[in-house]
């Protein structure tokens, strides 16, 4: 089974999700795949401060999570995955799992990123990426906020 | 008196520039305060300016302020703080804090300023109910 939203969000655990979709979606669970951020205790501690008492909150590297996505998720309907960028669910894809809808809900400015919208700068690899993901029949919309208007990644990127 | 020292306020959308167009407003021009945004840059981008304002001037005491706990500016200010222990983190921000702030920043010493200026913040929220 899909899990409820699976989001590109380089911001990973901040207010849009915890407060904006997690709250619109009455998810009950946040899983955050990034190999840095597990391999720190700091940071994953940071992190996990920032979830609200009502969120069951874990922090897996690429490989665990792809192990766990794969084998049946507690209550996949009732939880969001967070990943930093569109190279994760590349590396997702090539571990065995591939999600079959990836919400790009934030990419930020960063030096060598163009501006597709107000919320999504890419680089050439992270173009690359997201045409590899959907050449793997992954759809990618873009999306920041729960009621803001959906814009399909394949429509930007043709621009 | 102490120098002023190296202010960031860093929150969504406008609104760090707009709150501390209204400290101005009422207390006027103040010195080494850096306001930013997090609606485009990257959190990289982010600590890149500020960090550059840190070795700037490596001599003076940094207070951060940010709107959310939680938030991205939130943990922006936590992984610098992580780096130059020295900055101070204040989360919440809002005008009655800022004005406590600017009105003892050069006065009083870091720890007992970070402590006025948080509890001030509190102390400006005030709730009187309507009649139901």
């Amino acid at each position: 089974m899909e899990v409820q939203l699976f989001r590109i969000d380089d911001r990973l655990i901040h207010g849009q999700v915890v407060l904006g979709w997690a709250k619109y979606l009455k998810s009950k669970h946040v899983i955050l795949c990034d190999n840095e951020v597990a391999g720190n205790d700091w940071e994953s501690e940071l992190y996990l401060s920032c979830v609200p008492d009502e969120l069951n909150a874990r922090i897996m590297n690429t490989n665990d999570t792809s192990r766990y996505l794969n084998n049946g998720v507690v209550e996949p309907e009732k939880t969001i995955v967070l990943v930093k960028s569109p190279q994760i669910v590349r590396e997702l894809i090539e571990t065995g799992y591939r999600p079959r809808n990836v919400n790009l809900g934030g990419m930020h400015y960063g030096k060598n990123r163009k501006k597709y919208l107000p919320y999504v700068f890419l680089g050439k690899n992270d173009v690359e990426d997201l045409q590899f993901c959907i050449k793997n029949g992954v759809s990618i919309y873009c999306q920041d906020v729960p009621n803001s208007r959906k814009h399909k990644i394949s429509n930007l990127l043709a621009l | 008196m102490n120098s002023t020292p190296l202010t960031f306020i860093v929150a969504h959308e406008d609104l760090a520039r707009s709150l501390f167009a209204a400290v101005e407003c009422i207390l006027g021009k103040q010195q080494n305060v850096y306001t930013f945004t997090n609606k485009i840059d990257s959190l990289p981008v982010l600590t890149a300016k500020m960090v550059t304002l840190i070795e700037k001037q490596p001599e003076l005491q940094v207070v951060c302020f940010t709107d959310l706990m939680g938030g991205s500016c939130w943990t922006l200010a936590n992984m610098i703080h992580q780096k130059y222990p020295g900055m101070a983190v204040i989360s919440g921000v809002n005008l009655p804090m800022l004005i406590s702030y600017f009105n003892n920043c050069t006065d009083l010493p870091p720890v007992q300023l970070v402590e006025k200026t948080t509890n001030d913040g509190g102390r400006g929220i005030i709730a009187i109910q309507g009649s139901v």
